[in-house]
């Protein structure tokens, strides 16, 4: 059975035909499968397709059903999973040559959840090299493309999961987000992408980048299936010593709708100069939306914003030039030099498997943590991030949600910034502040610009209070096609 | 601060990366770029303020010493190319 309309299917659409038995999960599965056959030559968004495991999966879940013991609501899904996150016998790239045909032992935590759901995974997703970038184009193996536009990048760095969200060729993925990783792809492809609470969601066997900032989170097509990937993902792992082990809500209550009573702040440096017309339309469009709806606007400030790039980008690259110590070219990955000495070797393997943003940050890291400048940036900046999380402490006492837009701009041409790195960090100014404070924060899709583009809108929360997110989510997607 | 050349050769050694010569005047003009960029942070008063090392408090708690299954030898060493049950890696020490 094929059926065309399958495509538009959100994943809250894939699970509910699946628990009324009008569709199996291997009909779903080799819909997605064919669906990548057609499409992902031009988008670019699979680095990894594993057909036989997918199936094998689908058939498994099938059975389950038949025996009425179906895992829970993700049974039979397919999902795909960004490859900085690490797959047992899957080879895990991280986008990057030095992990070049790396088959880990193990699964990530998150991945070990979505197998206990019982969901179908599909194969790993493209991205930029280490989740450093914001538009894909520093994979090293090769571009991806944006499903509204192909001239245009879908983000990044979990732009692969977001185009393949977006095109239908998977009904939820996993991102990562460290800077805006998983909002801003979800903004520039038109669906949801939730950034949780820092601790929220185990980062065991995600590839560290910068880890005092990095978490994991669910992209799906709206908001009830990303509160759905949630609840599978959330939760304490005694293997990551950062995780938090506080109870796990339903994520589902309260997406009715009613956000009567709720205080929504705006942020006024948020709306500064810069910000395309659409996106301020579109913003505007999500704000009346929860005013109709009995939500009360507030507006708080957040003075801090115009240092939340320099701020991001010291502690960011120094935690990155730490992690990215382990690539020697001994335990992992090729290796280069062999034979012309030990520190040769470690150069030469660096030097040449490394992309161009991956060597710059690492540079960057480096010198922020040298003795003579350690004082005067890395502790200064994780001073400034202590000034930061205490702006949002000051916010919340008055508010329950931030919102604001995900970007300056919907999304950009491949090859626009490129070459010019400091534009292509600014792009980052809406998301970073998020990661600096820990916070959980979503991106949806807000209307689209006159270009046809997708627009996103951003919601900031309190510490895990995902849900009111959710809910303040929900009733935006009501009224905001 | 502005980067020489020479100050980028010691970080890309500090940084134990090999760098042709058109990646280091590259990585000057953006480094240069960059830096200027962050020295913003200048302008925020700081003094008497607690580093923020994590977004959470972070408790690091000890578990029970106990038996657990772990991933096997086989497994372990699939990545790493070994012979006769031996990691092989290249001379390290010199």
């Amino acid at each position: 059975m094929s059926d065309t309309s399958m495509v538009s299917w959100s994943l809250a659409d894939a699970a509910q035909k699946l628990d009324a038995s009008q569709i199996s999960s291997v009909e779903l599965t080799r819909h997605a499968l064919d669906l990548i056959k057609a499409r992902d030559g031009e988008l670019g968004c699979f680095l990894l397709v594993d057909e036989k495991g997918a199936l094998a999966a689908a058939h498994a879940s099938d059975a389950r059903r038949r025996a009425g013991g179906a895992l829970g609501p993700l049974d039979g899904v397919p999902l795909a999973i960004k490859d900085l996150i690490v797959t047992e016998g899957l080879v895990t790239t991280a986008g990057s040559r030095i992990l070049e045909g790396y088959v880990p032992p193990y699964d990530a935590t998150v991945v070990k959840k979505l197998k206990a759901a019982g969901a179908v995974l599909l194969g790993k997703l493209n991205q930029d090299e280490f989740g450093m970038g914001s538009s894909n184009e520093n994979s090293a193996y090769k571009p991806c493309r944006n499903p509204w536009d192909l001239t245009r990048t879908p983000g990044g760095s979990s732009g692969g999961s977001a185009a393949a969200v977006a095109a239908g060729l998977c009904f939820g993925a996993l991102g990562t987000d460290t800077g805006g990783s998983i909002r801003q792809p979800a903004s520039f492809c038109g669906i949801t992408g939730l950034k949780p609470t820092y601790g929220r969601v185990s980062r065991f066997g995600m590839v560290a980048y910068a880890s005092s900032l990095d978490q994991i989170g669910p992209m799906a097509r709206d908001v009830e299936s990303t509160a759905m990937m949630l609840g599978a993902l959330a939760g304490f792992d005694e293997r990551d010593a950062t995780s938090v082990n506080a109870p796990v809500p339903n994520y589902l209550q309260g997406l009715d709708g009613d956000v009567r009573g709720l205080k929504i702040g705006i942020a006024k440096e948020y709306f500064g100069e810069g910000i395309d017309q659409d996106v301020r339309d579109g913003v505007d469009r999500a704000m009346s939306a929860l005013k109709g709806r009995g939500a009360e606007l507030i507006e708080v400030s957040l003075p801090l914003t115009p240092y939340a790039i320099a701020t991001y980008y010291i502690i960011a690259t120094a935690e990155a030039s730490s992690n990215l110590s382990r690539y020697d070219g001994v335990r992992f990955g090729p290796r280069r030099g062999e034979g012309e000495g030990l520190v040769a070797m470690y150069e030469k393997t660096r030097g040449e498997l490394f992309g161009p943003e991956v060597k710059r940050r690492i540079m960057l890291g480096t010198y922020v943590l040298s003795a003579g400048y350690y004082d005067a940036y890395y502790l200064r900046a994780q001073k400034v991030r202590r000034l930061f999380s205490e702006d949002f402490n000051r916010a919340f006492e008055q508010v329950d949600v931030i919102i604001c837009p995900t970007t300056p701009t919907p999304a950009f041409r491949l090859g626009e910034k490129v070459s010019d790195p400091l534009q292509m960090y600014l792009n980052d100014i809406f998301t970073v502040s998020a990661n600096l404070a820990g916070l959980p924060a979503m991106s949806l899709n807000c209307g689209f610009s006159k270009e046809k583009l997708p627009i996103g809108v951003q919601l900031i929360g309190k510490p895990f209070d995902e849900q009111v997110i959710l809910r303040t989510g929900y009733a935006i997607e009501e009224d905001v096609p | 601060m502005s980067f020489s050349l020479d100050e980028i050769r010691k970080l890309a050694k500090l940084a134990r990366l090999a760098l042709a010569e058109d990646e280091m005047a590259r990585l000057q003009h953006d480094l240069n770029d960059i830096v200027q960029y962050v020295e913003r942070l200048n302008a925020i008063n700081v003094d008497g303020v607690v580093p923020m090392t994590h977004a959470v408090p972070v408790q690091f708690t000890a578990r029970e010493d106990e038996v657990r299954e772990t991933i096997g030898r086989a497994g372990l060493l699939g990545s790493a190319g070994y012979e006769d049950g031996l990691v092989k890696v290249p001379k390290i020490i010199e």
